[in-house]
């Protein structure tokens, strides 16, 4: 009798290491959310204090887990489950906006599953890649933010604001991950990922 | 039964494969089929395993947690649960920690509460993977205690894949040898195994129980420090009043109620290393040999005293505070080290390919390339075979006899007796290894929270819905006021973190500041009704989320959402690893630092990519825990890849208390507030 190993389950269906690695993901990402937080970020949003919408160009840093966990796990409901555990270890650790992320990491993770399930979870280029951490950013952006954090800017700015969080969506976020996810291939880290093989 | 072989000869991937958890969690071919007590390994958890790095085991935040997990999967009743708990607690010797947290563990205690969690599951089989390599010899011998005794009692096949089998021999009863290409070569009684195949377990490199210690391989390097061998009387590294705080756990510092301060490790101590020298650092594990040699690289700051090296070094000397990290790589081009966890310091392409102790030995290698003045090492033999033995340690007394100053921390008697000096940390140490009970507990939120984290979820959603109907700086005003005293009552009660405001304060001024720029009108009364519109229902939901206990979380999210236990079971188990993913965080922050010294210059790479580089080794440690994980939790019945015929019980449940109720009317009334004073404006 002879088993392969990947006719045995079903191809959408989650192994006890595609839940680990997600989740194991989300806590790298909160680790380096925590340092980033603690120590970049105040520094950065000071800097951009005098053109605020430019501030959203560090949206993509936040938008990274559910990307990475994509192209990794190509499974639907990796990108939604690793960003949204990302944000509860954010809220549990404290963070600026408190249960916020939770409602913004359910937007993000919806807005990249979206891009993968349009490509039927078969293609996982840089492109895709892109245009997921673009349409994460601005499903956040456009549902969420321009209603609560910046309702009172004018419409010319808060599409200024949407400009910049698309771009850091699709530049750090698509791209950033994709380079992500080639490096940790390159290392050996993704052997029981077909992204690793 | 004890099944041994030289590293890589597959030994652990057989262990997996009996225990059904291979297919799931790697990738190849398997042929052929595997029956255990007539049932296909694959389809059901019948078979316990225990792995040998016991902090990949803790699934839990406490032990009784911990324990329960396997019960869980097996969707046992959560009434009986804590029978079974305290029974398993007790035969495997451990009943002392019941009730504590699995991060205040040592080594040890943690092996024996994993083999608790196996043993709960009362499986007819018991497959062991070097579950004593990483510990020390007293904690090795209770937790063999623990094993033989729960196989006696349970009456239970055992599996041990070993490569030291001295201590084992009196309990076993047939060995079986694999070859270095994972041909069985050998099976029988134990004692005619040893008989006749002596010369072949030689060979491969098996540790017996033999009169004579391994003698080390003779390697030759070139000298470099004949100077200061000459001036031996001259120490290379010297302690002067040194005292050293074990660093408060950051998950402490950011969740803990009240502020834990470091604990003193060492309290003034003196030392010195001397060129041409050995110095072995020994004592039990917990006691502080890692502490201790970290901080002579700087990796541990000390909170007073000094670290000074020998001047002709040039080196910093080292004083209360962090290094820079120009400092760090001056460090790395005279130092050599060889860390705990050895892959790190490797190019990570290569490591990957190595096991524990093939790691180590190449790490040893390639700290003597730039033949170091230093030598510092944690454990380097852990997981060596005899053979491997001889060639680290044959490096390591060559680079002795070449004049470096060799520091090594160890729990290995070979080499302990091989070293010229031998320094043992339980006698400089402030305190020794504190049994658990008067260990300092970390004061978690845990136990303590009196409301539901569902509650405070809730809660917060009610504010954000309410602050929608925030259009007044009066109702702004007059919502945040009411939150405020809210919250302040509420504060006799339940302990909140005020500090976490900080960064929630930042981000309302922020908001308010750019609405004034960004906002046609300017004008400052919109801008402040902008920010405190935010503040209405971000300010009370950090403070409520501080109270949020992540276990308990996980209870609520599957209990009462009705989430997918398997996503949520995972989620819960990986926090348990933040702490351990932050410690290593800061350690390749500083080996990064430290390899740039040992570089060629001109190869120096910029601080962004090397940042870039470090995030991604974390990552990638980040899924060789995941992958072991997900092993030990597979052979403790978490099977997400099959269906379950009765869903999985939760053995603390989701209770919802009165004082949820209470926090839900109250932030109902506060959140409805300002729509209250919309509608009475008119």
């Amino acid at each position: 009798m002879s088993v392969s190993t990947h006719s045995t389950v079903v191809r959408s269906r989650w192994r006890s290491i595609d839940f680990l690695t997600a989740a194991m993901l989300s806590v790298a990402f909160g680790v380096l959310f925590w340092a980033f937080d603690s120590f970049v970020y105040p520094v950065v949003s000071l800097a951009f204090v005098t053109f605020p919408p430019a501030a959203e160009l560090t949206l993509g840093v936040w938008l990274l887990p559910a990307v990475v966990a994509a192209l990794i796990i190509r499974k639907p409901g990796a990108a939604l489950f690793t960003e949204f555990v990302a944000a509860n270890i954010e809220l549990i650790l404290g963070n600026a906006w408190g249960f916020e992320v939770l409602i913004s990491a359910i937007l993000q993770g919806v807005g990249v599953e979206i891009v993968f399930a349009l490509f039927l979870w078969k293609r996982f280029g840089a492109g895709i890649a892109a245009l997921a951490g673009a349409v994460s950013a601005g499903l956040e952006i456009v549902v969420l933010e321009w209603w609560s954090h910046v309702f009172d800017y004018d419409w010319a700015w808060k599409l200024a604001f949407l400009a910049a969080g698309l771009i850091s969506g699709a530049v750090i976020a698509g791209l950033g991950g994709y380079a992500i996810v080639r490096s940790l291939a390159r290392s050996g880290a993704l052997k029981a990922f077909p992204a690793g093989r | 039964m004890l099944l041994t072989g030289p590293s890589g000869s597959g030994k652990s991937t057989l262990l997996k494969a009996l225990a059904g958890v291979l297919s799931s969690t790697e990738v190849g071919e398997q042929n052929g089929s595997i029956v255990v007590d007539g049932v296909d390994a694959r389809t059901e958890a019948a078979v316990g395993l225990l792995l040998q790095e016991p902090s990949d085991a803790m699934v839990a935040e406490s032990v009784t947690r911990d324990v329960a997990f396997g019960l869980e999967n097996r969707s046992l009743s959560p009434s009986l649960m804590p029978e079974m708990i305290a029974k398993a607690l007790r035969e495997t010797g451990i009943s002392h920690v019941d009730g504590g947290r699995t991060n205040e563990l040592s080594g040890g205690e943690m092996q024996r509460v994993a083999l608790a969690g196996v043993v709960a599951m009362d499986h007819g089989l018991l497959l062991l993977d070097e579950p004593t390599s990483m510990l020390d010899s007293q904690a090795a011998a209770q937790v063999r205690e623990g094993i033989v005794n729960t196989a006696r009692s349970a009456g239970a096949t055992v599996v041990l894949v070993e490569h030291d089998v001295t201590d084992w021999l009196e309990h076993v009863d047939r060995i079986l040898v694999l070859s270095p290409d994972g041909k069985l070569v050998a099976d029988g009684a134990t004692h005619s195994v040893l008989v006749d195949h002596a010369e072949l377990l030689d060979d491969l490199g098996t540790w017996l129980p033999r009169k004579s210690a391994p003698v080390p391989a003779e390697v030759s390097l070139e000298s470099v420090h004949s100077r200061l061998v000459e001036e031996s009387n001259q120490p290379s590294v010297e302690l002067r009043g040194v005292t050293i705080e074990r660093v408060a756990s950051p998950l402490n510092v950011t969740t803990s109620t009240s502020s834990s301060s470091g604990r003193v490790v060492f309290r003034d101590v003196n030392l010195s290393f001397y060129p041409g020298q050995i110095t072995a650092v020994v004592g039990a594990s917990g006691v502080g040999k890692s502490t201790l040699v970290s901080a002579i690289l700087g990796l541990v700051p000390i909170s007073s005293g000094q670290i000074i090296f020998e001047t002709g070094l040039g080196l910093p000397s080292m004083s209360p505070r962090r290094l820079r990290p120009k400092e760090i790589s001056r460090l790395g081009q005279k130092l050599g080290w060889v860390p705990q966890n050895a892959q790190r310091i490797l190019e990570s392409k290569y490591a990957q390919k190595l096991s524990g102790g093939e790691s180590r030995r190449a790490a040893v290698e390639r700290a003597l390339e730039h033949q170091p003045a230093v030598l510092v090492m944690d454990e380097p033999t852990i997981g060596q075979d005899r053979n491997s033995w001889k060639d680290v340690v044959g490096r390591l007394v060559a680079a002795r006899n070449a004049g470096t100053t060799v520091i090594v921390a160890t729990h290995d008697p070979a080499l302990i007796q091989l070293a010229d000096r031998v320094i043992d940390v339980g006698l400089l140490a402030e305190t020794n290894e504190s049994s658990f009970a008067e260990r300092p507990s970390s004061a978690h939120s845990s136990g303590r929270s009196r409301i539901g984290p569902l509650a405070v979820l809730a809660a917060s959603a009610l504010l954000l819905v309410g602050s929608f109907a925030v259009t007044t700086l009066m109702a702004a005003a007059v919502g945040v006021a009411l939150e405020a005293v809210a919250l302040a009552v509420a504060s006799i009660w339940i302990r909140f973190t005020w500090r976490r405001l900080i960064p929630g304060v930042i981000a309302v001024l922020s908001i308010a500041i750019s609405t004034w720029l960004l906002n046609s009108t300017h004008s400052p009364v919109i801008a402040a009704t902008a920010g405190l519109r935010v503040a209405f229902f971000v300010l009370p939901g950090v403070v409520l989320a501080s109270t949020i206990n992540p276990s308990k979380l996980g209870d609520h999210l599957a209990g009462r959402l009705r989430l997918p236990d398997n996503a949520v079971v995972a989620a819960v188990a990986a926090f348990q690893q933040f702490e351990r993913m932050v410690i290593s965080w800061r350690e390749l922050r500083f080996i990064a630092a430290f390899r740039t010294g040992q570089l060629q210059s001109g190869k120096r790479s910029s601080s962004l990519s090397r940042s870039a580089a470090v995030a991604i080794a974390m990552v990638s440690e980040a899924f060789q825990i995941a992958s072991r994980m997900s092993v030990a939790m597979e052979s403790r019945g978490y099977r997400p890849h099959l269906d379950r015929a009765q869903p999985r019980t939760w053995m603390f449940g989701a209770p919802w208390l009165t004082s949820d109720t209470i926090l839900l009317v109250v932030t109902a009334a506060i959140a409805a507030v300002p729509l209250l004073i919309r509608l009475s404006s008119g």
